[in-house]
C-alpha cells in the first residue's frame, strides 16, 4: 500500500514518460524514470516496528497537588523513519514540565530514548493509564503511517490531603469534637469514661463498686452499684455525604463537593484514629426511591451507596476508595431514604451522625426530615451531647472570584441562617465551614475550648 | 516562525533560486524564445504601435518571470514553492521539446519552431536537476503540513527541527542516489545504441527497446497502483 505522496510521484513519472513515448524524446523518458527510481529506492527503507520496551514506574498512590514524574524508555530497533510516541494524560491532570508525546527519529540504528515529564494531580480519584499511542511514519512518507497502542495498565491513585488534627497536649484544654455517646456492643477495653451506674454481676471487679450509691440503698438488700465505663473502639459515628448538584458548584476542581470530601476523610481518620466504627452513606437531595424502582432493584442500589460502620485501617482504606469514587449524583437517595436503607446497621448504636452538605431552599426540608429521621436512632444524652452535627459548607464563597462577588456570596450565607435555625430547633449542631478562609483543621479546633 | 519552518523556508528558497536560475537561463538560449520575442516585437510595433526595442520586451519577460518568482519566495506557503518550481518546468520544456525525435508540430503544420540551443547531456542535467529539486520541494511541502500538524499536538519545534533535517538527509541522498544511477543509464544505452547502430536491422531499434523498457515501468507502476486501491486507507489517531 502507498500514499498520495508515492501516487504523485508516479502520475508525475507517467506524464513524464508518456509525453517522452510520444515525442521520441528521450529526455522526457529520464525525467519520468527519476520519481520512479526515487519510489522505488525509497521503498526498500521499511516503516519503524512498534516501540519496544516501555519502563513503568512503581508508585501509585499520591495526593492532590503531588508532581508525578513519569519517565519511559523508548526503543525503536527496525526499519527507518519517524516514531511518534504519546501519552494521553487521565481528566484533571495537569502537565507541569516536559512533553506527554514524543518525537523521534529512527536511523539506521536501534535508537533508544527518553520521555520524561511531570504531571499534577488536581483532583482526587482513581486513574487509569491504561495505553499509550504510536505512530511509525516511512522516512520519505512513501508508505502509509502504522499506529497502534501499547498497554500500561498504570493506576494512579490520588487522594485527599490527610488531615493533620493533632493530639491536645495541655491539660487544660479539652476538645468539644463530639464523640458518639454510647457503644454497641458491651466488649472491649473500658475507659475512664462514665457511663452509668448497673448493679453489680458476678465478675465485675471491686474496684468499680461505687459505694456512695450502693451505701445509700443499702437497706433494700440490693446487690451493690458498679459504675460503667464506656468501652474502647465500640463506638459507632455515621457519616452522610450530600452528591447533589448542589455540591457542584464552582469548577471541576474546586468545588464544595471536593471539600466535602476532604471534611469527611478528615473525619474517618479522626474517629477511626480513636478507635470508633465508622459507617459512610452518600446520598443526593435530588434523587427519590420511586426513580429507580422502574429498572433496578433497591437491594443493588442500597451496597452501593453507603459502607457499614467498621474499625481499623480497612475501613479506611474503603472509605478512602469510596470518595475517591464520589462524583455529583453518585449517591443514588436522599437523605431520609438512606438513612432507612442504614437502619439495620444504626440500630441500637446511638451514633453520632455527620451530614455533610451546603444547606439551601431547596434541600432544607429533606434535611429537616432526614434529621427527624436520624432521631429515631438516637437515644436522649444525659449530658444533652449533640448526636446530629451538619457541617455547612458556604459554597457561594467558593464560587466568588472578586470582592464583590464576595460580598454577594456573604448576603447569600446570612440569607440561609433562617435557614441553619430551622435544623437546630429540630436537634442538629450546625457548623459552618467556608474552606476559602479556613482549613477543616481549624473548624475543628474552633470546638476546641479552654476549662 | 519556528525553526523547523524557518529552516525548511530556506532551504525550499536556496533550491527554487537555483532551479529557476537554470531554467530562466535555458529557456533564454532557447530557439522558441527567439521567436516569441521577434513575436512580441512585431506585435507591439505594428498592432499597438509602441514601438520597443526586442531587448525591451526581453527585459520585461523576465521582469515578470523575476516578479512571479520572488512574489511566491515572499509567500513562502508550500503552494508558492510549487508554484515556482511549475513555472520553471514550463520555462526548460521548450528546450527539452527541441530535443524530440518527432517533431509533431512541422510534420502537421510546417511549424520549425524547435531547434537545440544546448546539447542533450546539458539539457539531461538541468531536467534532472530540476526534476530532483521538485521531488524535494515535494516532499518538504508534505513535510510543512506534517510538522503543523505535530505542533499542535504538542511536540516540541526543537524535535520537529532535527527530524526535518535527517529525514532531509535520507531524502537528498535517494534523490543524488537516482540522478547518478538515471544519468548512468542514459550514458550506457546512448553508448548501447552506439553499438547497436552499425547493425542495419537494429537501426531504429532504440526506440523499440525504450519502448519495451518503459512499458515494463509503466505496467509495473499501474500494477502497484491498482494494487493500492483495493487496501483501505488508515487514519492517524495520535
Amino acid at each position: 500500500m502507498i500514499t498520495s505522496v508515492s501516487k504523485n510521484y508516479l502520475f508525475s513519472a507517467l506524464t513524464f514518460i508518456t509525453i517522452g513515448i510520444l515525442l521520441g524524446n528521450m529526455i522526457f523518458v529520464y525525467m519520468g524514470l527519476m520519481p520512479i527510481l526515487f519510489l522505488l529506492t525509497g521503498l526498500i527503507f521499511k516503516t519503524p516496528n512498534r516501540p519496544q520496551d516501555i519502563e513503568l514506574e512503581e508508585k501509585q498512590s499520591y495526593y492532590i497537588g503531588d508532581t508525578i514524574e513519569i519517565e519511559r524508555k523508548i526503543i525503536a530497533d527496525q526499519g527507518l523513519g519517524l516514531v511518534i510516541y504519546g501519552e494521553e494524560l487521565p481528566k484533571h491532570f495537569e502537565l507541569v514540565e516536559g512533553n506527554n508525546i514524543s518525537l523521534i527519529w529512527k536511523g539506521m540504528n536501534s535508537t533508544t530514548t527518553m520521555l520524561r515529564y511531570r504531571i499534577r494531580c488536581t483532583k482526587r480519584g482513581i486513574y487509569n493509564l491504561k495505553e499509550a499511542l504510536w505512530e511509525t511514519k516511512h522516512s520519505l512518507g512513501l508508505v502509509p503511517t502504522q499506529h497502534g497502542t501499547i498497554p500500561l495498565n498504570q493506576t494512579l491513585i490520588v487522594q485527599t490531603i490527610p488531615l493533620q488534627v493533632k493530639k491536645i497536649r495541655q491539660q487544660k484544654v479539652f476538645s468539644n469534637i463530639p464523640m458518639p455517646s454510647e457503644a454497641q456492643i458491651k466488649l472491649g477495653i473500658p475507659t475512664t469514661d462514665f457511663t452509668e451506674l448497673r448493679e453489680y454481676r458476678f465478675g465485675d471487679t471491686f474496684k468499680n463498686i461505687n459505694w456512695k450509691a450502693t451505701s445509700r440503698r443499702a437497706y433494700t438488700m440490693k446487690p451493690p452499684m458498679v459504675n460503667e465505663f464506656e468501652r474502647e473502639g465500640m463506638k459507632i459515628v455515621w457519616l452522610f455525604l450530600n452528591t447533589s448538584r448542589a455540591m457542584a458548584l464552582g469548577t471541576s476542581v474546586s468545588n464544595p463537593l471536593e471539600y466535602a470530601v476532604q471534611a469527611v476523610m478528615g473525619l474517618s481518620q479522626y474517629y477511626l484514629g480513636r478507635n470508633c466504627r465508622v459507617g459512610l452513606s452518600l446520598y443526593s437531595d435530588e434523587k427519590r426511591m420511586q426513580d429507580y424502582l422502574w429498572f433496578r432493584s433497591t437491594s443493588n442500589a442500597k451496597e452501593e451507596d453507603y459502607l457499614i460502620p467498621d474499625i481499623g485501617k480497612r475501613q479506611l482504606y474503603q472509605i478512602t476508595n469510596k470518595l475517591l469514587e464520589a462524583e455529583i449524583n453518585r449517591g443514588q437517595f436522599d437523605l431520609t431514604q438512606t438513612v432507612k436503607n442504614c437502619r439495620g446497621h444504626i440500630l441500637g448504636g446511638n451514633p453520632l451522625f455527620f451530614i455533610v452538605t451546603c444547606i439551601n431552599e431547596a434541600n432544607i426540608s429533606q434535611l429537616e426530615r432526614g434529621i427527624m429521621e436520624l432521631r429515631r436512632y438516637i437515644k436522649t444524652s444525659r449530658h444533652h451531647k449533640a448526636s446530629i452535627i451538619v457541617i455547612h459548607i458556604a459554597s457561594y464563597k467558593i464560587k466568588a472570584n472578586d470582592e464583590t462577588e464576595n460580598l454577594a456570596a456573604d448576603i447569600l450565607e446570612i440569607e440561609k441562617i433562617q435557614l441553619i435555625r430551622r435544623l437546630r430547633s429540630k436537634g442538629a449542631m450546625i457548623i459552618q465551614w467556608d474552606p476559602t478562609r479556613n482549613m477543616f483543621t481549624d473548624v475543628l479546633f474552633n470546638q476546641v475550648r479552654s476549662r | 516562525m519556528n525553526y523547523s519552518t524557518y529552516l525548511i523556508k530556506l532551504i525550499n528558497t536556496g533550491i527554487c533560486i537555483g532551479a529557476s536560475y537554470l531554467a530562466l537561463q535555458t529557456f533564454m538560449a532557447s530557439s522558441i524564445m527567439e521567436q516569441l520575442f521577434i513575436s512580441l516585437t512585431e506585435l507591439f510595433n505594428s498592432q499597438l504601435n509602441l514601438y520597443v526595442d526586442e531587448a525591451v520586451v526581453k527585459a520585461g519577460f523576465i521582469f515578470l518571470i523575476l516578479a512571479y518568482i520572488i512574489y511566491n519566495l515572499y509567500r513562502g506557503e508550500a503552494v508558492n514553492v510549487m508554484n515556482i518550481y511549475y513555472v520553471d518546468i514550463l520555462l526548460i520544456i521548450f528546450e527539452v521539446f527541441s530535443h524530440s525525435k518527432f517533431q509533431w508540430l512541422t510534420i502537421f503544420f510546417g511549424l520549425d519552431v524547435y531547434k537545440p540551443a544546448k546539447s542533450f547531456t546539458e539539457i539531461l542535467f538541468i531536467a534532472l536537476l530540476i526534476i530532483g529539486g521538485y521531488i524535494q520541494l515535494f516532499f518538504d511541502s508534505k513535510f510543512r503540513e506534517t510538522s503543523l500538524e505535530f505542533a499542535d499536538r504538542g511536540i516540541d519545534d526543537d524535535e520537529i527541527s532535527k527530524v526535518y533535517i535527517k529525514r532531509s538527509h535520507v531524502s537528498l541522498t535517494v534523490i543524488v542516489f537516482s540522478f547518478f544511477v538515471i544519468i548512468l543509464v542514459s550514458f550506457l544505452i546512448s553508448a548501447m545504441v552506439d553499438m547497436l547502430l552499425p547493425i542495419p536491422l537494429l537501426n531504429n531499434m532504440n526506440y523499440i527497446i525504450f519502448g519495451i523498457f518503459t512499458s515494463l515501468i509503466l505496467s509495473t507502476t499501474l500494477y502497484i497502483f491498482l494494487k493500492d486501491q483495493t487496501k483501505p486507507q488508515e487514519q492517524n489517531t495520535l
